[in-house]
């Protein structure tokens, strides 16, 4: 689904990442671990399309079709799905009716009819009771006030209307209490399918212990350095990310 | 006629005697001088340049009736028409016995000959200490042009009449001559226990339109007033807001404005719990400017104020608010705050806030900001990485900062959203929606 070959990105001449080589495969869960400035949100943020990144070499296959050229909006359409680590706050732009917009432009671009409103808040409010969210969150504006907890479930909420082929979690754990970090897996698990691929970028074996990822690699410098299977992660959080940079 | 020619004439003849309450010695003294520049305070962020290099005639008359009649006009019901500043009641659809009375300003002030007190006359007694205490009479310069030249309409609302209909006010333009002046003047008066609101649409025109509003809201009435301006194309204009609120009374003031306008609101709370919410939204686009001068005098005590005002600034254009509060002696208990935040979709387009306060009484609450910003990058790429489109997510955006004022005066009203959604299409023709 999507294939990373030889990248290089740097941001005013500082190499992020060097030279990097990942493939994704439809249905899997991957993982990537790495100490703080290791350029794993970078890396989410050039497959997203994000600008400001200089991109030096390499490509970005999704679908066998290489994505440099396309706007993030593009992107999303295809299937790509950024949840952010950080997700931004709205205010005068009501949850529901920016995710409307969003799926019908999504939709536009797919050669699609809109959707239509009545099954669109229907599918919102069932979906917002399996994520424990107050349905008045949907009237509330996007992000304004929501506790940190509660963006990053908006976050998961959005990935499950969107439907994406690929979604890429960037720290969604981070900030999360016990419970929020269930309700969050669980909405991944009911995301999960043969059909769409995870990347799950993450400081914290808790998460993963919940989604069970089928591959991990540990990131260090813009590449990775060590890949394995999940008992990578009980390994790194025994002996810490020295035994591996 | 030429103005210049009609102040001459006035200054050696009579012709104002149906017009016994103005001070006309005093008026013309001040039309004499010159039009305000950018020296004084209150106009340093509009050009009067297009103002004073001009020759302007005057239109005494109202249009002649073939003029107007061949017209098709909107068929709005509750509607107050004027047609080149002049209220045109054969097109009008106003039901009567409604409770809402209209008379000329002569006929009013013959029944209510104490009314005259009430009014503008006098420049010199009109104009207040304004900034640093200086009297400075230079912006009754519109003012006084206005009432000199205007016969002026009085809308009266009457006494304990709750009107739930919303009463349109429409300003249209027959006369094509881009070198004519026109001078509006309304005066609303909410008597007692009244609740009303109103909506004045301006549509369009080419001349040079100086308006003036005079509002009165007596003890326990409500007035709504939402002033809407479709885009300017050619035309300027000048406009002066002067509200008076008694004791339990309420003015709701909404405002949308466009490029080549420059607005003076001057709200006066003069009793005992009169309050007063304004929130405005400020438009301009291509080189031009859209000034707002907006002051708010507490004199009565619990009296309260709210300035809410969004300012958006496209390509070279200019923006400007500047908002006084002003708590007088006596007005303890007096809560007031303003705050105005601006967003320039360019990096040539500017925006002026200044936010005063000038406090003369203890036990009082006053707040005062000022934001500037430009669209946020990471917002944008948030929203394209929901897959919106980078330009329909800056008009999302735009709108949304618009929206967090909200300008509607009821759920269905079509007409504030048609004329932003003009100037996102005014915006949007530019390919460098976004700089």
């Amino acid at each position: 689904m999507l294939e990373i070959k030889n990248l290089s990105v740097s941001v005013q001449n500082k190499t992020i990442i060097n030279n990097l080589n990942l493939k994704i495969e439809k249905g899997k869960k991957v993982a990537i671990m790495g100490p703080n400035g290791s350029g794993k949100s970078t890396l989410s943020n050039v497959i997203a399309g994000k600008q400001g990144y200089e991109i030096n070499e390499g490509q970005i296959l999704f679908d066998d079709v290489n994505i440099f050229d396309l706007d993030p909006e593009e992107r999303a359409a295809k299937g790509i799905f950024l949840a952010f680590q950080y997700p931004v706050e709205i205010p005068g732009i009501a949850n529901a009716s920016f995710l409307r917009t969003a799926l019908n432009s999504v939709r536009k671009y797919n050669g699609e009819k809109d959707l239509n409103t009545r099954e669109f808040l229907d599918e919102c409010k069932d979906l917002s009771k399996k994520l424990k969210l107050d349905t008045s969150f949907l009237s509330r504006d996007l992000n304004t006030g929501f506790s940190g907890g509660e963006k990053k479930k908006n976050e998961i909420f959005h990935m499950l209307m969107m439907k994406p082929k690929l979604c890429i979690l960037d720290e969604i754990d981070s900030g999360l209490d016990i419970d929020a970090l269930k309700v969050i897996s669980n909405g991944l698990f009911q995301y999960s399918n043969e059909n769409n691929s995870l990347l799950i970028i993450t400081h914290y074996q808790r998460l993963l212990d919940y989604i069970k990822p089928d591959e991990v690699h540990i990131f260090n410098e813009g590449n990775i350095v060590k890949s394995g299977d999940y008992s990578l992660v009980e390994t790194l959080e025994e002996k810490g990310y020295q035994e591996f940079i | 006629m030429y103005l210049k020619e009609y102040i001459e004439k006035l200054k050696t003849g009579n012709f104002l005697d149906e017009k016994k309450w103005l001070d006309q010695n005093a008026i013309l003294e001040i039309l004499s001088e010159n039009i305000p520049d950018s020296k004084t305070e209150e106009w340093k962020n509009f050009r009067t340049n297009p103002i004073k290099g001009n020759s302007w005639k005057i239109l005494l008359e109202k249009p002649a009736k073939d003029v107007y009649l061949k017209k098709n006009y909107s068929k709005l019901p509750d509607t107050l028409f004027f047609i080149d500043g002049h209220y045109i009641q054969e097109v009008s659809s106003l039901k009567k016995n409604n409770g809402i009375n209209i008379f000329s300003l002569s006929d009013y002030i013959c029944k209510n000959p104490e009314f005259k007190n009430n009014l503008f006359n006098n420049p010199s007694n009109y104009a207040e200490n304004r900034l640093s205490g200086i009297q400075d009479k230079k912006p009754t310069y519109f003012i006084s042009l206005n009432s000199l030249l205007s016969s002026g309409i009085v809308i009266e609302v009457e006494k304990n009449k709750n009107i739930k209909e919303k009463i349109n006010i429409i300003h249209n333009f027959t006369n094509m001559d881009s070198q004519v002046v026109i001078n509006p003047y309304i005066i609303i008066i909410c008597k007692e226990g009244s609740q009303v609101s109103f909506q004045e649409i301006s549509h369009n025109f080419d001349l040079w339109n100086n308006t003036l509003k005079e509002v009165f809201i007596r003890k326990d009435s409500k007035l709504t007033f939402a002033s809407l301006q479709e885009r300017i194309s050619t035309g300027i204009k000048t406009s002066a807001f002067n509200c008076h609120i008694d004791e339990n009374a309420e003015l709701n003031l909404k405002i949308l404005n466009r490029e080549r306008s420059k607005e003076d609101i001057r709200v006066f709370l003069n009793k005992e719990n009169s309050k007063t919410n304004i929130s405005g939204i400020v438009l301009s686009n291509n080189k031009d400017e859209s000034d707002v001068f907006c002051k708010v005098t507490h004199k009565g005590k619990d009296s309260k104020s709210d300035q809410k005002w969004r300012l958006i600034s496209a390509k070279t254009s200019k923006t400007a608010i500047n908002g006084k509060i002003c708590v007088n002696k006596n007005a303890k208990g007096s809560d007031a705050s303003f705050y105005s935040k601006s967003l320039l979709l360019n990096r040539k387009a500017t925006s002026f806030s200044k936010p005063e306060l000038e406090i003369l009484e203890d036990d009082v609450k006053c707040r005062h900001g000022a934001s500037f910003g430009e669209i946020d990058n990471n917002i944008l790429f948030f929203m394209q990485s929901r897959g919106i489109k980078k330009k329909d997510a800056i008009i999302l955006l735009i709108r949304a900062f618009i929206n967090e004022i909200g300008l509607d005066i009821d759920d269905n009203n079509e007409f504030s959203k048609n004329m932003i959604d003009d100037f996102f299409k005014q915006i949007k023709e530019n390919n460098n929606l976004y700089e």
